[in-house]
């Protein structure tokens, strides 16, 4: 096998040619890894080559006698100059103009990406092979190009625009399997650089950094913000503590199934988390009244002493979806027509977690089944037409409450609440501040109530009111802090004392400045609400919230805009173009397609060329002795013979020296002694020697030609012609 | 060298007459001894090249009879007085006056004259040498190195061709004081004699009533001031590349280097390389030193002189790992390339 040799702080180190060339495949993964992110395919592949040329040149630089020092500060200058180099051809307005601006910059990336990894990889394979402390620099490179390409992956964060995870999304795939294989490359990287090396201290290196790429690999993989689908227990006995989990403050959290619901006043409500419940595509530009879109999963309108909860009349809340579409669509039939308050909405929800009712834009009518585009993502996706409000505060003044066809029991039954007169004396006094004209107004005494409960209450999650008999008026007329459960609930409950039909509606509210100018809504854990509705004659139910001026609790962080568009763009069932659009899937498309094509062309030429290289070889070194004369030609007539040997098959053994090769052959091989002893008494023999006497030229060739007599006689016919056409035979000459 | 050589032979001898003369020698031994024609070689290698040999041997292994059959290969010539072949069995209880000799008085004259020990011989077998006293091994080595005796300040020379095999029982080691490294360095072989083959030992037994030693009594002997040309012959007259005097340093630089080894092979015993090379050569009847040489000397050499680490056994799998390593070199280089364009 052959060797390289390098002279390394006095001593001797060899390394084989299989390590060195794993060691080229290392460098050239390592510096794709480092310039992936950075920079277009085409320098990728530039910094590909750059890697494998800095770790054949820096091997054989670390086998010169040049200082340490030298090849690192050659190696800066090398990258410095290629740097100033990639600028200038940016910068020069002759080269932009001579070559196309696209040209330029296509050349500069490629200038820099090719010169940076071969100048440091240059400096760290000198620096690895001379010295066995820094040996750890090498391992760490790759560690560091690794880790720093799946860092912005942390988390199982899928949703950053980044190269590595967007073209896998936008074919459908899942990014962890793609963390996870680079992990895996990572490791296979690493473990070769283990191998190749037999010292035991940069073996420990090693083994350090691949536990550490280990390490960073665990804390990647590890899911969080979009959580994997979970299975919700249906065990009814904790059912009571669902809402909690999903942190749905309202109520509306998800994993309630049916009406079994009891969301009941608490003192501590759970901050809602920003895992994303929902999203929703809104196919219309609608632009809320009141800049707030409410998407109403449920509503609380039965009084059951102590607060309101699902309705148990089947005319009541006739407005509220069961079930979810599946196959049909479904019609809400208790649904508030288009009139002139009202416009048709169409949106299309995802829902992200398991959810026990469909819900849809502030009024739904039908329900429609939409394909899943990304099982693996959505639990639920489904059309929602939905009639929204589109009159404003004045235009609604001056309509009826209560729906004429409702029946005595059914006006009843919205107005009921508790005994307690002092909810009345409240909303009376609060329905005195309105102006005359107003006082007798459903709609401005609904808003009267909830204006005064917005500019008087205090939000927070912490309340204090859960243990009291009746928590609405604890809260109502006691501190008036406490969370929207509880605003709902007194607003309702004023509203109901002075004769307004109201109730508790719940779901998702979200405000339309979070839609960013996009056609889509993403809904969280955080917008889970509940809030206070009136009917309006021929409008419906409208939302009339109350929105506490004083917050106890700091403001939930912004939505995350980029997760938004890309789960938008996956119920969409489009490619997620990442916002810098850098790379889009069709550009790499094409790249792996002009790869290929060039790849094959270049490995068949490759493959040819090196075939007709070796058959040259093989015909110059049968060839040779016929043309050399004098000193030369007992070596050249002597290896002329080893090959035609190599040819049937007898080489030299590993460890086996000529003289003992020739030995072993002289029963078949006669004539090979006479070339051997030629040869070594030409090459090892002073300058008068006797061989020279003895075995002149014509000796020489009469040996070869009873070499190829014997070879007549000791290999079969197929054998020779099997050893003529391998081209590589002459390699087994050693 | 010899002063009293160099008189009587101005000219070194042919690189063929002086390897006849060699083959006198082993063809005689080779009659005597059956199955070890691979240790004649080495001792004749050892007794062209100056060096002595210390061989590591079971009892009845045939080591007397073979350095018997030395002395009894070669003439004293000119009617010198010295015994050709001597044998000293070392005991725990030997004296260093019992090998070298002593001074005698003698009434008649009232002088002390001195008495030749054993050493004043061309070939000497010392049997067992790790058996005696440190004191013993120390006067037989200083002999050996210095190629003289001093006996009460008076310094004796041996003869020029003093040769000595010597031979210790690897197995049987209680009581003995076994030779420490510095010591073995004086030894320029150390063979370790192995059983011979199956059909060599039928042939002992058939020879039997005659022994062989007896048989080649009829063949040709040869002169000591023979034995001295051919030692001078190759000196001069075997051409050693200078590719081996840099294969033999880095051989003892990558020994030294190697983390096997604790301790390396010595400067001398690259000096006395060379002479057993060339010896080595002249046996194959070469007028040059070939990588086949060197590739069947180094075991010998080097065994003994390198210390392996706590938990290494095999000295001689990591020499010959070297060994091959710097062969493998000149040989590919010489297939590379023709020297002295």
């Amino acid at each position: 096998m052959t060797t390289l040799r390098a002279e390394v702080g006095g001593e001797l180190r060899e390394e084989g040619v299989a390590p060195a060339l794993l060691r080229v495949v290392v460098y050239a993964f390592t510096s794709a890894v480092f310039v992936f992110p950075l920079t277009l395919p085409f320098a990728v592949f530039m910094a590909m080559c750059g890697g494998a040329l800095a770790a054949i040149t820096g091997r054989v630089a670390a086998g010169t006698r040049v200082r340490t020092r030298v090849w690192v500060a050659a190696s800066i200058v090398t990258a410095s100059a290629a740097t100033l180099l990639s600028d200038f051809v940016l910068v020069e307005s002759s080269v932009g103009s001579s070559l196309g601006p696209q040209l330029a910059i296509q050349l500069s990336e490629a200038v820099r990406a090719f010169a940076l990894p071969l100048g440091i990889g240059f400096a760290v394979r000198v620096m690895s092979a001379r010295m066995r402390s820094l040996a750890s620099v090498e391992s760490a490179a790759v560690a560091l190009a690794f880790g720093s390409l799946l860092a912005a992956h942390r988390n199982g964060s899928i949703h950053r625009p980044h190269e590595l995870a967007d073209p896998i999304l936008a074919r459908g795939g899942d990014p962890t399997w793609a963390v996870l294989a680079i992990g895996g490359v990572a490791a296979i990287l690493v473990g070769l650089l283990l191998i190749v090396d037999r010292s035991i201290v940069r073996t420990a290196f090693h083994i350090v950094a691949l536990l550490a790429l280990l390490g960073l690999l665990f804390v990647g993989v590890d899911s969080e913000v979009i959580p994997p689908p979970r299975h919700q227990s249906q065990n009814p006995l904790q059912m009571q503590d669902d809402s909690s989990h999903g942190g749905g403050r309202g109520g509306a959290g998800q994993g309630r199934t049916g009406q079994d619901r009891n969301d009941d006043f608490r003192d501590d409500y759970p901050q809602g988390d920003r895992v994303p419940v929902a999203v929703v595509l809104l196919h219309n530009d609608y632009s809320p009244p009141a800049g707030v879109y409410y998407f109403r999963q449920d509503a609380s309108s039965e009084f059951n002493g102590r607060r309101l909860v699902s309705a148990t009349r089947p005319d009541a809340d006739r407005d509220i979806a069961v079930q979810f579409p599946t196959s049909d669509t479904v019609p809400v039939v208790g649904a508030p027509g288009s009139g002139a308050f009202r416009a048709t909405v169409d949106t299309t929800v995802g829902l992200l977690t398991e959810h026990g009712r469909p819900f849809g834009l502030e009024s739904p009518f039908e329900f429609a089944p939409y394909r899943n585009p990304n099982r693996s993502r959505f639990r639920r996706t489904f059309d929602v037409h939905s009639s929204v409000l589109t009159a404003d505060q004045w235009t609604l003044l001056g309509t009826r409450a209560f729906d004429p066809s409702w029946s005595p029991e059914l006006r009843a039954y919205y107005t009921q609440g508790p005994d307690d007169p002092r909810y009345r004396e409240l909303a009376e006094h609060v329905v005195e501040t309105l102006l005359p004209e107003y006082r007798d107004d459903p709609y401005a005494r609904a808003l009267a109530i909830t204006e005064d409960l917005s500019a008087r209450g205090t939000y927070s999650l912490h309340s204090q009111h859960a243990a009291a008999a009746d928590p609405t008026a604890h809260f109502l007329f006691g501190d008036l802090t406490g969370y929207c459960v509880h605003f709902a609930h007194a607003a309702v409950f004023l509203m109901r004392s002075i004769g307004l039909p109201a109730r508790v509606g719940t779901g998702y509210m979200v405000m339309e400045s979070s839609r960013r100018g996009g056609s889509a809504v993403l809904i969280t854990g955080q917008n889970a609400h509940a809030w206070p509705e009136v009917y309006l004659e021929n409008v419906g139910w409208v939302v009339v919230d109350v929105s506490p001026e004083n917050t106890l609790d700091p403001a939930p962080p912004a939505a995350d805009d980029d997760l938004q568009q890309l789960l938008a763009d996956l119920l969409r069932d489009q490619a997620p173009v990442p916002p810098e659009g850098r790379i889009r899937a069709d550009d790499l498309r094409q790249f792996w397609a002009a790869l290929r094509f060039w790849l094959v062309r270049a490995v068949a030429f490759a493959v040819l060329a090196f075939v007709v290289a070796c058959y040259a070889v093989k015909l110059a070194r049968r060839l040779l002795p016929r043309f050399v004369r004098g000193r030369s030609l007992p070596r050249v007539q002597y290896r002329a013979s080893l090959d035609l040997l190599s040819e049937v098959g007898e080489v030299r053994e590993e460890g086996e020296s000529h003289a003992a090769f020739v030995a072993r052959l002289s029963d078949r091989y006669p004539s090979l002694h006479t070339l051997f002893v030629a040869h070594e008494a030409r090459a090892f023999g002073g300058p008068g020697d006797r061989a020279n006497r003895d075995a002149g030229p014509a000796t020489l060739r009469a040996s070869h030609a009873a070499l190829v007599r014997e070879r007549r006689g000791n290999a079969t016919w197929a054998r020779r012609a099997r050893g003529l056409i391998n081209p590589i035979s002459w390699w087994f000459t050693r | 060298m010899n002063d009293s050589l160099m008189s009587r032979n101005s000219e070194p001898l042919s690189v063929e007459a002086a390897h006849a003369i060699a083959l006198k020698v082993q063809h005689r031994l080779a009659a005597s001894i059956r199955g070890r024609d691979e240790v004649i070689r080495l001792v004749l290698t050892a007794m062209l090249s100056d060096g002595h040999v210390l061989l590591e041997d079971y009892p009845g292994s045939g080591k007397t009879t073979l350095a018997r059959a030395l002395g009894q290969s070669i003439r004293s010539g000119q009617g010198a007085a010295l015994a050709d072949f001597r044998r000293i069995q070392f005991t725990p209880d030997l004296l260093p006056s019992d090998i070298t000799g002593t001074n005698v008085f003698q009434p008649e004259n009232g002088r002390f004259v001195f008495r030749r020990g054993p050493l004043f011989s061309y070939v000497v077998l010392a049997d067992e040498i790790n058996r005696t006293s440190p004191k013993v091994q120390s006067a037989m080595l200083e002999a050996m190195a210095e190629k003289q005796v001093t006996i009460d300040n008076e310094t004796h020379p041996l003869d020029d061709l003093f040769f000595v095999i010597a031979t210790q029982n690897p197995l049987d080691l209680a009581g003995t004081y076994p030779l420490p490294t510095p010591q073995l360095d004086r030894f320029l072989f150390k063979i370790r004699m192995e059983h011979i083959a199956r059909g060599a030992e039928l042939e002992v037994l058939a020879a039997y009533p005659t022994p062989h030693l007896e048989l080649s009594r009829e063949l040709d002997t040869v002169t000591r001031d023979e034995v001295l040309q051919v030692r001078r012959t190759l000196r001069e007259r075997v051409f050693i590349h200078p590719a081996f005097r840099e294969a033999l340093v880095d051989l003892a630089r990558g020994l030294r280097a190697d983390p096997r080894v604790a301790q390396g092979a010595s400067t001398r015993s690259l000096v006395l390389m060379l002479p057993a090379l060339q010896a080595h050569a002249l046996l194959a009847g070469r007028n040059y030193v070939s990588p086949h040489d060197l590739r069947t000397l180094a075991p010998y050499v080097f065994a003994h002189r390198i210390e392996c680490t706590p938990g290494i056994d095999d000295a001689l799998h990591v020499i010959d790992e070297h060994t091959r390593r710097e062969v493998e070199k000149l040989e590919k280089a010489a297939l590379r390339q023709t020297p002295y364009a």
